[in-house]
């Protein structure tokens, strides 16, 4: 099976790297005869790792004892976070980002609390679902409505022409 | 397979991680004085300040330490400390609002990178005539400017010249993962590069 540029092309840089397993680099050497185009990718891979350079000697250096103090810490129990005890130094940024922190700490804190009472205003509490009035019990309920059958009947019998009987109670 | 992937571990730090973990405080003093250079190598593309440079080695080997018992030798110590490494320098970033830019591998993404990689402008060697600190200086501009998980393989890769499998090891890919995003990441570096720098294009 012979290689395409479209196998062939994501491959270069792992061939280039020395990744690829010899049948794999043997198929990729092949085509990169055969495939200019694929020749100057590359070419294209080569040339750009010429860009990374290493450094002949390190910009940023451990300092003298770093290893000696590192080591200390470690067996006196330091467990790291180191970055974090530098933004704990006072430092005119530190204080400015404490001030905004705690600034916004209070403003939640006021929102917290006016969101609160708010809620408390809108919604009914326990104490507030009883009615003014008590329900009148089941028993009133029902007198009351015979109380009003009885005053019915009665306009009724009165307004009824003499000799009409009256209607049969159920 | 990776070149210290397969190696045994040094018989060095082999014994110098034993002696550590049974109470010798200059044993884990001579393992950071063997690896704090590269370590502060490694870093340094992380962050320009020297002093949070420094912090976050010492942040690295301190952590080390605490999981000393639990370092697997199927890998090098070496690899095993950039993973903690760049671990470390990525939370720093993060616990200071300093998200370093992200990248979602997605499909989108690859087939731009693809269409860079594939043709355009070639771009060209750096000249002869500049000094090799000034191409260094060029390079990391062009680094900062690349998504986080771009930058990390190129650094692991290019600087370190760690294997692919080391590398899997180190970012907790597969390998195949490692290929395509250092494909990507070659690609984006090279757009990035004639972006910043048109003069470096031919064609």
């Amino acid at each position: 099976m012979e290689f395409t540029c479209q196998d062939a092309l994501p491959l270069v840089p792992s061939y280039l790297d020395g990744e690829l397993t010899e049948v794999r680099a043997g198929m990729l050497r092949k085509h990169l005869l055969d495939c200019s185009s694929c020749r100057n990718s590359a070419q294209d891979v080569k040339v750009l790792s010429r860009w990374f350079v290493a450094p002949e000697r390190l910009e940023f250096a451990p300092p003298a004892g770093f290893s000696a103090r590192v080591a200390r810490r470690a067996f006196a129990g330091d467990v790291g976070n180191g970055p974090e005890l530098e933004m704990a130094k006072p430092a005119e940024s530190g204080r400015l980002l404490q001030f905004v922190l705690t600034a916004t700490a209070i403003a939640a804190a006021v929102m917290l609390v006016s969101a609160i009472a708010l809620r408390d205003q809108r919604l009914p509490g326990a104490g507030r679902l009883d009615a003014a009035t008590p329900p009148a019990p089941v028993q009133v309920i029902l007198d009351r409505l015979k109380e009003l059958n009885r005053l019915e009947n009665h306009d009724q019998a009165t307004s009824r022409p003499a000799g009409e009987a009256a209607p049969r109670k159920n | 397979m990776g070149a210290f992937a397969m190696q045994p571990m040094p018989k060095e730090d082999v014994s110098l991680v034993a002696e550590t973990l049974s109470g010798n405080q200059l044993s884990f003093q001579l393992l950071v004085e063997r690896y704090q250079d590269r370590m502060f190598g490694l870093v340094r593309h992380y962050t320009r300040n020297p002093v949070e440079i420094e912090d976050i080695v010492q942040d690295t080997f301190l952590k080390a330490f605490t999981r000393l018992s639990s370092f697997q030798q199927q890998s090098s110590f070496y690899t095993w400390l950039c993973r903690i490494a760049i671990n470390t320098a990525l939370d720093f970033h993060k616990r200071h609002g300093r998200n370093p830019v992200q990248a979602v591998e997605d499909p989108e993404l690859a087939l731009a990178a693809d269409r860079v990689g594939r043709g355009g402008t070639q771009v060209q060697a750096p000249d002869a005539r500049l000094e090799r600190a000034e191409i260094q200086k060029i390079t990391q501009l062009v680094l900062e400017e690349l998504p986080e998980i771009f930058r990390t393989v190129l650094v692991l890769r290019e600087f370190e010249d760690m294997a692919y499998q080391d590398m899997a090891d180190v970012l907790g890919i597969s390998i195949g993962t490692v290929e395509s995003r250092l494909f990507r990441a070659r690609a984006r570096f090279k757009d990035k590069l004639l972006q910043l720098h048109p003069e470096f294009g031919e064609g």
